[in-house]
């Protein structure tokens, strides 16, 4: 359900059935299961480190990295012109995630000197072509649009005031 | 009348600057405070942040997490064998699809959650922030679930890049932590099973006129065209987590693998034309491992316990079976092996029809120095002790002078540089 909040946006009116207790029954039951795992092993879990570490990417995720990618987009939302918007910014999001995902391939952190078979490839120009298809995607993209609302606009026929229904000019 | 040609005309070019009806930087002119409510307000009626998109995303990952979870069990009882559940031997390659699906699916779920947490993440800002307390529970829930998730994620990727920056053991993290995320996941079904079901039962024109009605910020933009933009959006994200598929799912896919271009691993690249996890070096075991005085021990609840050569290896009849070498990472390759079938030894030893295996490496230390093979791994005929692959003698890294290899196992069980079998 759609309901008004004090902000003037719209959110969902939280409604609590039973299949909200349930899960919340079951889930809990499953996540102090999993707390107990973690807590039962503090020599392989380290319950200290491993919270900072899940608590710091779900902080860093939510101050950092999403409003960073918010203020990025609506910034070139407003510069970039209307036909360009869409693939660039697609284009500048899927090279994000491909730069966020190749970052230890990048650095090489898993190379091993005596392991040939770790990390065997050359990941600076593997990543170079997986962007350049991306950003290739994006410009033919945005070439078919042109081409498309050229064409539109060519074959739009006149407007004459003998097409108006009141035939006024 | 105007001649209808098919295809509207282009909408005139939008004046540029911030007083445009569409311009994103119009509220970037009100008060800071303004112009947040103005942001969130006109986020939330756009149809890339409203609940029928956020409702596919979840399931998409639903689908994802569950798929990874049930996987990522079934290659924790292998490695940690429980009493109600017995590891069959057969099909073969059946922890190669498990373990390729759970890397190749938590793969395609980066995309997937990034796109869904940005979607909802207006609906973070929501004031008042909890209404009640069940509305405090479900907010509350959410925390392991983002957390959980993206740790899940960020574990996963960085193990099958081979790098451990984390000060702790990272797979038992990610075991634990799976538990945690898929409680969580479950308590945010039971709070969304009625608003999802709405959502994605209610037709799309509804949505905008909900979101126009809703708002009473007259300088929100309801799209017009909200299912297109919903379709557009939702397929980048389903390219993006295709595409990153595509580009590392040809570690396990063998015709794939020259695609794979940000795989961490190749099935055709290493020692002996495929990969090596621990070398012998790594391991320290190059000089007991070529040592003519090395011997294969088959003692403990024998007959006749035995000490073999390679020689007396080589002498007894030999079996050849293609079988994968399949990690945990999510790399596999399969390969004819060929050796001593391992219940052809344990009948010469004397073994008993119930026996099981325990088997030794000459490394010393590490959790891979040794393994345990079950009833059905055990007796199956294709569980080698393996003296050639691809018809050449073992590698050094690869276990020379033998190495176990079974259907059906995680490669980190496959051990190598044998010493001891230890009947039970």
């Amino acid at each position: 359900m759609a309901a008004s909040t004090s902000d003037g946006g719209i959110d969902e009116k939280p409604e609590y059935g039973p299949s909200f207790w349930i899960g919340l029954v079951i889930g809990w039951g499953i996540i102090i299961w999993g707390l107990r795992g973690v807590l039962g092993d503090p020599l392989g879990t380290v319950p200290p480190e491993l919270a900072r570490w899940t608590f710091g990417l779900a902080v860093a995720h939510d101050a950092i990295l999403a409003p960073l990618v918010t203020i990025i987009g609506l910034a070139l939302a407003w510069i970039l012109p209307r036909r360009l918007r869409g693939p660039v910014l697609a284009a500048l999001a899927a090279s994000g995630i491909v730069m966020l995902f190749s970052w230890p391939l990048l650095r090489g952190y898993g190379k091993r000197d005596n392991n040939s078979s770790k990390l065997p490839h050359d990941y600076v120009v593997n990543v170079g072509i997986v962007l350049a298809v991306i950003w290739g995607v994006a410009l033919v993209t945005i070439l078919v649009r042109w081409r498309r609302a050229a064409r539109a606009a060519t074959l739009a026929p006149v407007e004459t005031p003998l097409d108006r229904a009141d035939g006024a000019p | 009348m105007t001649a209808s040609i098919g295809t509207s005309p282009p909408s005139p070019p939008s004046p540029p600057g911030p007083s445009a009806p569409d311009d994103p930087g119009r509220f970037a002119r009100l008060p800071p405070v303004r112009a947040f409510d103005g942001w969130r307000a006109q986020a939330l009626a756009d149809p890339r942040h409203d609940q029928r998109t956020a409702a596919i995303l979840g399931i998409s990952l639903g689908v994802c997490f569950t798929i990874c979870f049930v996987t990522g069990l079934f290659s924790h009882l292998q490695q940690q064998p429980v009493s109600w559940f017995t590891v069959p031997s057969q099909p073969a390659g059946l922890f190669r699809v498990t373990q390729g699906l759970h890397v190749a699916t938590g793969i395609a779920t980066v995309p997937l959650l990034l796109a869904k947490l940005w979607s909802v993440f207006p609906r973070f800002f929501r004031r008042p922030a909890v209404t009640g307390v069940a509305h405090a529970l479900e907010r509350l829930s959410l925390i392991p679930l983002v957390a959980g998730a993206l740790y899940q994620l960020f574990s996963g990727v960085i193990n099958i890049d081979l790098w451990y920056p984390l000060p702790f053991h990272v797979i038992t993290a990610h075991y634990w932590v799976a538990w945690i995320t898929i409680g969580a996941m479950v308590v945010h079904i039971g709070a969304k099973l009625t608003i999802t079901r709405e959502a994605l039962r209610r037709p799309t024109a509804t949505l905008a006129t909900a979101a126009t009605s809703a708002t009473a910020n007259d300088a929100v933009v309801v799209d017009p065209d909200a299912a297109h933009t919903r379709r557009r959006f939702l397929t980048f994200v389903g390219a993006s987590a295709a595409g990153l598929t595509a580009v590392t799912v040809g570690q396990t896919l063998a015709p794939l693998s020259r695609l794979a271009l940000l795989a961490p691993r190749s099935p055709d690249l290493g020692d002996s034309g495929f990969p090596v996890n621990g070398t012998a070096d790594e391991t320290g075991v190059t000089a007991a491992a070529t040592d003519p005085a090395w011997r294969l021990q088959v003692i403990g609840n024998v007959a006749t316990p035995l000490s073999l050569s390679l020689a007396d290896l080589q002498a007894l009849p030999q079996r050849e079976a293609v079988l994968p070498i399949a990690c945990v990472e999510g790399w596999s390759a399969s390969r004819a092996w060929r050796g001593v079938s391992l219940p052809d030894l344990l009948s010469r030893a004397g073994a008993g029809p119930d026996a099981t295996v325990t088997v030794r490496s000459l490394q010393k230390d590490g959790g891979y120095a040794m393994s345990d093979l079950n009833h059905p791994h055990t007796h199956d005929p294709d569980t080698l002790l393996a003296l050639e692959a691809d018809g050449q003698v073992l590698s050094l890294d690869h276990g020379f002078p033998v190495r176990l290899i079974a259907p059906n196992r995680p490669g980190v069980l496959q051990t190598k540089w044998l010493a001891v079998v230890e009947v039970h």
